[in-house]
């Protein structure tokens, strides 16, 4: 189904077997409509409400050192007025939201999967990993890569 | 009543030959007004395009061979295949449509030139200057990149802020104004010049096809000339017909750009269809089967065309109501198809059947238009729509119905109509060749799409994630599109063979049945020094076997007798 500026639309879906389903932008919607995949995850009712639970929680809080730098540094610089992170200060609504970020299995739409070393190469050049995307290049130091990178794949 | 002379200005010299190399220069050309000139020039405008078109499509296929593949920038890539997708449409169809029609139909109908040849002149211009205009956009900091059909927003200036969406509203104008003049030029010459006892009913069904062609563009791309006026109104001077936040409508450019969008797709059919009609009539030895059919469901679907344009918008969410009326139109509209294809098989059935290249891409139209038709019929329906809209397996129908039906049309005249227009004949056998290359390759690009599509391929990404059998499928079909474009240049190669030392061409070498093959090859500037006398829809076989004329016996059926 379209997703149109000004316009409600609908669709359903019924799936019948607990698992995970891929999916894709279908309408071309610019530069990088390759890389807008969808995957949907189904689960039984038990497991969904404990998803659901979860997901209601605000942000872990870092506990090593590195990641408390790397919860400094995202309140430092501007990250917090694109991205929210639900149990501080971030509240941004542009880009995506991250409070359970390192609980999902593929990042930027499903252009890689999400690891520290896709995280940190991601926060050196976003235009080299997806042309077009939205999120500026800071420059960041080695350290302050390494730290951003510890308290965002410790966001459970 | 006396046919109205046309004036035409006479040129001094007689008419310069199909090469460039021509004695006369080139300001002979540039400066023609002579229907047969311009019509030349309109195919040659639509063979330079085309291999600009074909080029676009064999970088993008090579960014898809493999999957992850880092050949193209997406920014390039989005450039490349909207640029693919608009040549196709504009600069290569409609430009050969009626590049033939120019030349053709004054022939077909016994007249000297159009109604207003200087008209048809700057028809061909507008046409060539606004395909240059388009590609200009290259040098000017961008091609288009939103797709041939544009949407909103993605057309709006903050989220395509090159120039070249802004190139591709003012070249598709320029040209869009050419199409419209040409088709008017061309209905007003069927309706007013006809030899005198053409009646209506004795006219090719080539004529009838293009008549019909030009009430369609006529109604059609006033709709789609409007958008881009629009369009550009919005991107130049902040309007906002298609901006929802200040309360204009991303709805309104599909709903537009379809209504002209879908009348488009028969305005490209429609004269391929007219060109099979006489290829399947001339290489079976016999009349075509149910001309009144033929030509009635050419009109029905002429009407009809004007009402299936929300099949393209299933996924906007319109509603059930207006999706189900649409479904239902779209279905109506396969019976008046279907109709000509089983006219075609009546046409060959019993015929004395001579395979020329002209009728092997008649008959290898006949199967690959009814798989393009077949699957067109899927997305008639409203559920399997939105399944595969989007996706490869629509890439796949419009190249099999518009590289089936409308090219095999445009090369299956090629094939017919060029001793006519060069006075040379091309090689039958390198010919042969350049068929069975181009149908082998045409098929080994797009079957496999069909199944890319199943396998929920979207159209347009630059590139895939590697799932399995993605890659393999693609490279098929990379292979058959560099297939492809090897035919194509091996046809360059025959046709300038031809133009340079082919043998001279009879004037009338399949032994056919209307107007234009009883003058010379190539004709005179007057086209004819008299018409022979037109009592039927095949007046040069009526003359050539006045014992067996079709107008001795217009009662009996035709397909049976008239062998």
């Amino acid at each position: 189904m379209d997703v149109i500026p000004g316009r409600q639309n609908h669709v359903w879906v019924t799936i019948k077997e607990p698992g995970v389903y891929e999916g894709a932008c279908n309408e071309f919607c610019g530069q990088q409509h390759a890389w807008m995949r969808i995957r949907v995850v189904a689960q039984t009712p038990a497991d969904y409400a404990r998803w659901l639970h979860a997901t209601d929680q605000p942000a872990a809080l870092p506990t090593t050192a590195q990641a408390q730098q790397g919860a400094a540094l995202f309140a430092h610089y501007a990250c917090s007025s694109c991205h929210q992170i639900k149990g501080t200060a971030a509240h941004g609504h542009q880009g995506p939201e991250l409070t359970h970020f390192a609980s999902r299995r593929t990042m930027l739409a499903g252009l890689l999967p999400n690891t520290p070393a896709n995280v940190s190469r991601w926060l050196t050049n976003p235009q080299a990993v997806k042309p077009g995307a939205h999120m500026p290049r800071f420059i960041f130091g080695q350290d302050s890569i390494r730290a951003l990178t510890a308290y965002l794949t410790q966001l459970h | 009543m006396a046919p109205q002379p046309v004036l035409v200005p006479e040129p001094e010299q007689p008419l310069p030959s199909l090469g460039l190399d021509s004695s006369q220069g080139l300001l002979q050309w540039i400066s023609a007004v002579d229907h047969k000139q311009l019509g030349i020039m309109y195919l040659w405008v639509a063979l330079l395009f085309l291999l600009a078109g074909g080029l676009e499509i064999l970088l993008v296929r090579v960014q898809l061979f493999v999957p992850r593949n880092t050949f193209l920038s997406p920014e390039t890539y989005n450039q490349l295949f909207t640029m693919h997708g608009t040549t196709r449409v504009f600069l290569v169809a409609m430009p050969a449509i009626f590049g033939y029609a120019t030349y053709l139909v004054p022939l077909m109908i016994g007249a000297n030139d159009l109604a207003y040849p200087r008209l048809n002149a700057l028809s061909l211009w507008l046409t060539f200057f606004g395909g240059c205009l388009l590609y200009f956009s290259f040098l000017a900091g961008g091609g288009p990149d939103a797709g041939w059909f544009n949407y909103a927003p993605l057309n709006q200036y903050n989220y395509s802020s090159s120039p070249g969406i802004d190139y591709y509203c003012a070249g598709l104008l320029l040209s869009g104004i050419g199409t419209v003049t040409a088709a008017i030029n061309l209905v007003v010459t069927i309706l007013r010049y006809r030899i005198p006892g053409m009646r209506l009913k004795d006219m090719p069904v080539f004529v009838w096809m293009i008549l019909l062609t030009g009430f369609l563009v006529v109604a059609a791309f006033p709709a789609l000339n409007a958008a881009l006026a629009m369009l550009l109104l919005d991107r130049q001077l902040h309007a906002h017909f298609f901006n929802a936040d200040a309360g204009g409508s991303a709805v309104l450019w599909q709903h537009l750009f379809w209504l002209f969008g879908h009348p488009e797709v028969y305005i490209l059919i429609l004269p391929a269809f007219g060109i099979f009609s006489e290829i399947f009539a001339v290489f079976s030895r016999k009349p075509v089967f149910g001309y009144a059919f033929i030509v009635g469901s050419g009109i029905a679907i002429a009407l009809l065309a004007f009402g299936v344009w929300v099949h393209h918008m299933f996924a906007v969410g319109l509603g059930n109501t207006v999706n189900g009326f649409f479904s239902a139109s779209s279905m109506l509209i396969g019976v008046p198809t279907g109709i000509k294809i089983f006219n075609w098989l009546a046409t060959m059935y019993k015929g004395s059947l001579r395979f020329t290249v002209a009728m092997r891409f008649a008959v290898a139209f006949l199967v690959e238009f009814t798989i393009g038709g077949l699957s067109g019929i899927s997305f008639a329906i409203v559920p399997i729509d939105l399944q595969l809209t989007d996706t490869y397996y629509v890439v796949a129908h419009i190249h099999y119905v518009f590289i089936g039906g409308t090219l095999f049309g445009l090369f299956a005249g090629l094939f017919y109509w060029f001793p006519k227009i060069s006075g040379k004949l091309l090689d039958e056998r390198l010919s042969r060749w350049f068929f069975w290359l181009f149908v082998l390759g045409f098929n080994a690009t797009f079957l496999v799409q069909h199944v890319l599509g199943a396998l929920g391929m979207s159209r347009r990404i630059y590139t895939y994630p590697d799932l399995p059998g993605w890659a393999i499928l693609n490279q098929i079909s990379t292979l058959g599109g560099f297939l492809m474009g090897a035919a194509t240049l091996l046809l360059l190669y025959i046709i300038v063979k031809a133009i340079r030392r082919g043998p001279a061409a009879p004037p009338d070498p399949w032994d056919a049945y209307t107007l234009e093959w009883t003058t010379s090859s190539p004709p005179t500037l007057q086209n004819f020094d008299r018409v022979i006398p037109v009592r039927s829809a095949r007046p040069y076989r009526d003359y050539k076997r006045p014992d067996d004329a079709d107008y001795l016996k217009p009662g009996k059926k035709k397909g049976v007798h008239g062998k």
